[in-house]
């Protein structure tokens, strides 16, 4: 785009956009459904994303304290809806699964996301590493990985999990 | 050396993004290294992501100085209230249950009440808070008022506020939307308000009723 009052040659100062009318395209893209959609058996929506203290796998972030006492473990948000459907309570073990593995994280239960999608944040690795869950679907011509969305199901935990007690793989 | 008259704080809560900068950012300080004087606080996680920084709002009469059975906590002449002298605090966290506004932190391994003295250190060499040098977002801002003003043409700050009976008026302003008219902060309302999705209603900024 050329900015305002200054010459544009291809559009022979029709419009700003680097085309011979000065305008602007809108690209359509037709909507896909993604790899692994929801069903009976994994009913939930499984989305992964990031925290504020936190930077990508955490080599960096981790070894600074006050950051760490942030966010120090992942947690499982889910809206209240879901909650309360599912039996489970703000700070629970919950035990998300889908067709590729599971992990027990504590709940976090709050109004900012959809009844329908749990989120965790994909900072860790091993045993809380969310990356258990997500499919190995790739954009086609890009290859980046859908980690945003998967199928998974969720029921509270019957136990904490090895790391929760210093053991197992953190 | 003391703190320029007419360079004022002026925080916008709503302006904050969460990203706590500004508490990494005090925690760098030497005069109180690894101890962050500022509170990032989620107004209510459950309902909405809104976050507020929380500095000391350096009260005209400063409840925690009020409170002190050591006369520890002191207000210099330019308005700041300091940060409690080391030589007298006993550590008995009265300042830190008065305080209104919850800013005191009572450290028990330094036997010491340490609060934000607006970086006094820096401010009374004519430099800004490092809270507000740092924020992203401009909730946290330290300027003159002429230029606040233009900076955010549809808010007026505010620095009276009400807890039940105790008024208190402050040095550092909190900006509130015009559209409010509000000429003070309700505190004790907004512990009552209900959240209703993901809203944060403004019946805590009310205006002076006449006669």
């Amino acid at each position: 785009m050329f900015e305002k009052g200054s010459w544009n040659p291809i559009a022979k100062g029709a419009g700003p956009f680097y085309f011979p009318d000065g305008k602007a395209r809108f690209n359509v893209a037709a909507y896909t459904p993604p790899a692994e959609d929801v069903d009976e058996e994994y009913p939930i929506i499984l989305t992964t994303g990031r925290v504020v203290s936190q930077f990508l796998s955490g080599t960096q972030t981790r070894r600074i304290g006050p950051l760490v006492d942030q966010y120090p473990e992942p947690r499982v948000e889910m809206h209240p809806r879901l909650a309360e459907k599912l039996g489970i309570e703000d700070g629970d073990w919950t035990a998300v699964e889908s067709r590729r593995g599971q992990i027990t994280l504590r709940a976090q239960v709050v109004t900012t996301i959809r009844p329908d999608t749990i989120f965790i944040p994909y900072h860790w690795a091993g045993a809380k590493s969310a990356n258990q869950l997500t499919v190995a679907a790739q954009d086609p011509i890009s290859k980046i990985p859908e980690y945003k969305l998967c199928a998974v199901r969720v029921k509270k935990a019957e136990a904490a999990p090895d790391w929760a007690n210093g053991g197992g793989r953190a | 050396m003391a703190v320029l008259s007419h360079m004022e704080f002026f925080i916008d809560p709503n302006r904050c993004i969460g990203c706590q900068s500004c508490v990494q950012a005090c925690g760098e300080c030497d005069t109180h290294k690894g101890h962050p004087m500022i509170h990032l606080e989620y107004v209510d996680r459950a309902h909405s992501v809104q976050t507020a920084p929380v500095v000391c709002m350096h009260c005209d009469q400063p409840t925690c100085a009020e409170v002190c059975p050591a006369d520890a906590i002191k207000r210099t002449g330019d308005g700041v209230v300091q940060t409690a002298r080391k030589p007298r605090c006993v550590a008995c966290n009265n300042c830190a249950l008065a305080c209104p506004f919850g800013v005191p932190k009572m450290k028990t391994e330094f036997q010491l009440m340490m609060k934000c003295d607006m970086c006094y250190d820096r401010t009374s060499a004519g430099k800004k808070p490092m809270c507000a040098t740092v924020c992203p977002s401009g909730a946290l801002f330290f300027g003159a008022r002429a230029q606040v003003e233009q900076l955010r043409p549809h808010s007026s700050p505010v620095n009276q506020f009400r807890f039940g009976n105790q008024v208190i008026t402050t040095k550092v302003n909190m900006m509130a939307p015009k559209v409010a008219r509000a000429e003070y902060v309700d505190v004790t309302a907004a512990m009552d308000e209900e959240v209703i999705g993901k809203s944060i209603f403004l019946n805590i900024l009310s205006v002076v009723e006449e006669g």
